[in-house]
C-alpha cells in the first residue's frame, strides 16, 4: 500500500466512489454473471472492502468488476497546469507472484464540471479473471500515472518522469488460498515424548524454528493432551483447552516474530532493498510469520497485507520507533488470541463449579 | 524416440520437508506421483545430460526443451503451471538426476549425495524466491522470459550464464517484467570488473536493489523497452560515479 503523500506528487490518494462499484461472479458451469448484491449471505461475504476472499471456493470460476474513484484537481492543476489524457493515464496494475504476472490494464478518466477527476476501471473490457489461471493472491492496484514524456511540477520545482505514479487508491487483494486458521496456518503441530530431552524438563511445548516450523507438544502429559485434543464446545475442559491454547499460541508467535524481526532489522540495515524485497529474502519461516502476524508489530497494526507490514516495519526501523512495539504488542497479541475471553470463560466455569460444590 | 508420458504431480507437496526430500533422493526411494484428471500426455524426450561438468549451453538447451514440452500443457491446463506439485514431479521425478548433478554435486560411489544441501532445488513454491531456486522451474522461467520479451529463445543462454545474476533478477518483483529482466541481464552482464572497490557480483546486486527502489515510484508496466533500458542505465551510471556504502552481502548464493 502506498501511504502518505510523497514529495514528488500533488495527487496522492484517490477516493473510491462506492456507489459506482459493481462486482460480479460466475459459478462453475454457469454462463450468467451474478451481481454481488444478488448473492445469498454466504457468498456475499466474499466481497470485503479491500479483500475479496475466494479461498477454497472451487465452485466459482470467473469474476469481473467495475471500480470508480475521484480526486479534486484544484491543487493538481495549480502545480502541473491543466492535465488531460495526453498527460495522464488511469488503470490498474495487477501482480500475481505465483504465476509471475505483472501487467498494466488501462481504464478511463475524465474531469467533470465540478473540477473532480473521475477514474473508472471496468475489468470486463480488458482484464479477464478466470480464477483457475491465478494462484495465491492477486494484487490489483488502481494507479494514476504520468503519460507525458516529462511533467513539470511548478509547486515543487520538479520534473516528473514518464510512468511516475502520481495518484493511487488502496489495492484490492483477491485471496485464492485456502487459509488455515490459528497456529495451524504456520506450524505443523505434533505430539512428542520429552522424556529423553533433558533440556525440555518442565516444558509443555517447544518450537523447531525451521522452514516448515514444528510445534512439539509434550506427549508425556496425558492430561494436557486430552484437554488440548478435546472437541467439546462447552464445559470446563473446553474452556481450559481454549485458555491453554491461547497462552501457548501467544508464546509461540512472540518467539517467531522475535526471530523474524531480528532478521528483518539486519537485512534492512545492511541492504537497500524495498520492503517487499526484504520480506521476500528472509528465511522462509521468518517471512511466513511476518505475513501472518507481522501486523502485531506495526505502528498501525491494522493491516493483513504483507507488503504493508513490511513497509511499516521498515518505517519503524528507519525512524528508530521499534520501542513503540513494546507498548502495543502485548495488548494486540492478547486480543489476537482472545486471552481475556478465554481466561474469563475459564474462571466462569470455576465459579459455576464452586457454586455447585457449595 | 517416442517417450509419451502422462503429466503428473506430487500430491500433498506441502508435506515434503527438506529433510524428507534429501532422504528420499539420497536413498533413490520411489515417489508416488498422481496422474491428472483429465490426463495430459507429453513427449518426455528431454536432453537430460546436464552432468557435473555441465556447460551453460547444455542447461539452456534443456531450458528451451522444457519450455517447449510444457507449451501443450499450458494450453490444455493453464493453471497447472502454478501448481507446485507439478513442478516437484518434474524435479523429483523426471529430472531428479539432473538436479542431483547440477545442484547436489552428483552422487558418491555409494549413491549418496556429495552436497546434501540442495533440497531447495527440488521444491517449488508461490514466493518468487522459491520459484527462482526450483531446479526445473528456473530453467522454464529463463526460457519463458526470453520468449515473452522477444518471441524466441535467444536470451535463454544469456539469462542462465550467471546463476547469481539470474537468481537476483528473477527473485525480485522487477523480474516479473520480461523486458526489465532482459535489460537488467544485458546491462549487468556487461559489468565484468570491480566497481568502486566492489566485486562484480556485489555491484550487480546493489544495482538490482536500487532499481527495485526506483520502481516503487514508477509503473514499469507502462514503460516501453527503451525507457526501461534508459532507467537501468541511469542507475548504473549513478552508482558508477558515486561512492557506495559497503553492505554485508547476504544474498543467498547458490550451491556450486
Amino acid at each position: 500500500m502506498i501511504k502518505g503523500s510523497p514529495a514528488y506528487t500533488n495527487f496522492g490518494s484517490l477516493s473510491p466512489n462506492p456507489g459506482e462499484t459493481k462486482k460480479y461472479l460466475k459459478y462453475v458451469g454457469q454462463s450468467e454473471w451474478i451481481e454481488a448484491a444478488a448473492l445469498g449471505q454466504d457468498d456475499a461475504k466474499i466481497w470485503g472492502e479491500d479483500k475479496w476472499d475466494f479461498s477454497g471456493r472451487t465452485d466459482i470460476s470467473d469474476i469481473k468488476f467495475v471500480m470508480s474513484f475521484k480526486a479534486p484537481t484544484k491543487d493538481v492543476f495549480k502545480a502541473y497546469g491543466t492535465l488531460d489524457s495526453d498527460h495522464l493515464e488511469f488503470g490498474v496494475r495487477v501482480w500475481n507472484k505465483a504465476t509471475r504476472r505483472r501487467q498494466w490494464y488501462k481504464g478511463n478518466f475524465s474531469i467533470n464540471t465540478s473540477g473532480n477527476l473521475i477514474a473508472t476501471f471496468d475489468s470486463s473490457l480488458s482484464l479477464p479473471i478466470t480464477l483457475g489461471n491465478f494462484a495465491d493472491k492477486i494484487d490489483i492496484q488502481p494507479l494514476l500515472v504520468t503519460k507525458a514524456r516529462s511533467l513539470y511540477d511548478g509547486s515543487r520545482k520538479l520534473e516528473i518522469p514518464f510512468g511516475s505514479i502520481i495518484g493511487w487508491s488502496d489495492p484490492i487483494v483477491i485471496d485464492l488460498d485456502k487459509a488455515k486458521t490459528g497456529l495451524a496456518s504456520l506450524f505443523d503441530i505434533r505430539w512428542k515424548s520429552f522424556e529423553d530431552e533433558p533440556h525440555l524438563d518442565g516444558s509443555i511445548f517447544f518450537v523447531d524454528w525451521k522452514e516448515q516450523p514444528v510445534l512439539y507438544l509434550n506427549d508425556d502429559n496425558q492430561q494436557l493432551k486430552q484437554t488440548l485434543l478435546s472437541t467439546g464446545t462447552i464445559g470446563t475442559t473446553a474452556r481450559a483447552r481454549d485458555a491453554i491454547s491461547s497462552v501457548i499460541a501467544q508464546q509461540v508467535v512472540t518467539f517467531g516474530l522475535e526471530a523474524a524481526l531480528i532478521e528483518f532489522i539486519q537485512r534492512a540495515r545492511n541492504h537497500y532493498d524495498a520492503p517487499t524485497e526484504i520480506l521476500e529474502n528472509l528465511l522462509p519461516q521468518n517471512a511466513a510469520i511476518l505475513r501472518q502476524w507481522g501486523w502485531l508489530l506495526t505502528q498501525s497494526g491494522d493491516t493483513d497485507r504483507a507488503d504493508d507490514v513490511a513497509a511499516d516495519l521498515l518505517d519503524e526501523i528507519s525512524n528508530d520507533l521499534t520501542g513503540s512495539i513494546v507498548e502495543t504488542f502485548a495488548s494486540r497479541i492478547q486480543r489476537e488470541f482472545a486471552m481475556q475471553k478465554s481466561i474469563t470463560d475459564l474462571l466462569s466455569e470455576f465459579s459455576k463449579g464452586a457454586v455447585n460444590n457449595e | 524416440m517416442n517417450n509419451k508420458s502422462s503429466v503428473k504431480r506430487l500430491p500433498n507437496w506441502q508435506d515434503w520437508s527438506e529433510d524428507r526430500i534429501m532422504a528420499t533422493v539420497s536413498a533413490r526411494s520411489e515417489i508416488q506421483f498422481e496422474e491428472l484428471e483429465p490426463s495430459i500426455e507429453v513427449e518426455l524426450d528431454l536432453p537430460l545430460e546436464i552432468g557435473k561438468n555441465r556447460e551453460i549451453e547444455t542447461e539452456a538447451t534443456l531450458a528451451i526443451a522444457i519450455h517447449e514440452l510444457l507449451a501443450p500443457v499450458r494450453k490444455a491446463n493453464p493453471a497447472l503451471l502454478k501448481d507446485n506439485g507439478f513442478w516437484m514431479w518434474l524435479g523429483l521425478g523426471v529430472c531428479q538426476e539432473q538436479i542431483v548433478d547440477r545442484w547436489c554435486g552428483g552422487r558418491s560411489p555409494s549413491g549418496g549425495l556429495r552436497l546434501p544441501n540442495g533440497a531447495s532445488y527440488f521444491i517449488s513454491g508461490d514466493s518468487l524466491v522459491k520459484q527462482s531456486r526450483c531446479g526445473v522451474r528456473r530453467l522454464w522461467i529463463a526460457a519463458d522470459i526470453s520468449q515473452r520479451c522477444e518471441g524466441d529463445y535467444s536470451h535463454t543462454l544469456g539469462l542462465l550464464a550467471s546463476r547469481d545474476l539470474f537468481t537476483g533478477i528473477t527473485e525480485r518483483m522487477v523480474g516479473l517484467d520480461a523486458e526489465m529482466a532482459i535489460e537488467l541481464m544485458l546491462q549487468l552482464s556487461a559489468v565484468n570488473r570491480p566497481v568502486n572497490g566492489l566485486k562484480v557480483e556485489d555491484f550487480r546486486r546493489l544495482v538490482l536493489r536500487k532499481v527495485s527502489v526506483v520502481m516503487s515510484t514508477v509503473a514499469i508496466e507502462l514503460l516501453n523497452r527503451r525507457q526501461k533500458s534508459e532507467l537501468i542505465k541511469l542507475v548504473i551510471q549513478e552508482m558508477n560515479s558515486s561512492p557506495i556504502p559497503e553492505p554485508e552481502i547476504e544474498d543467498a548464493e547458490l550451491v556450486n
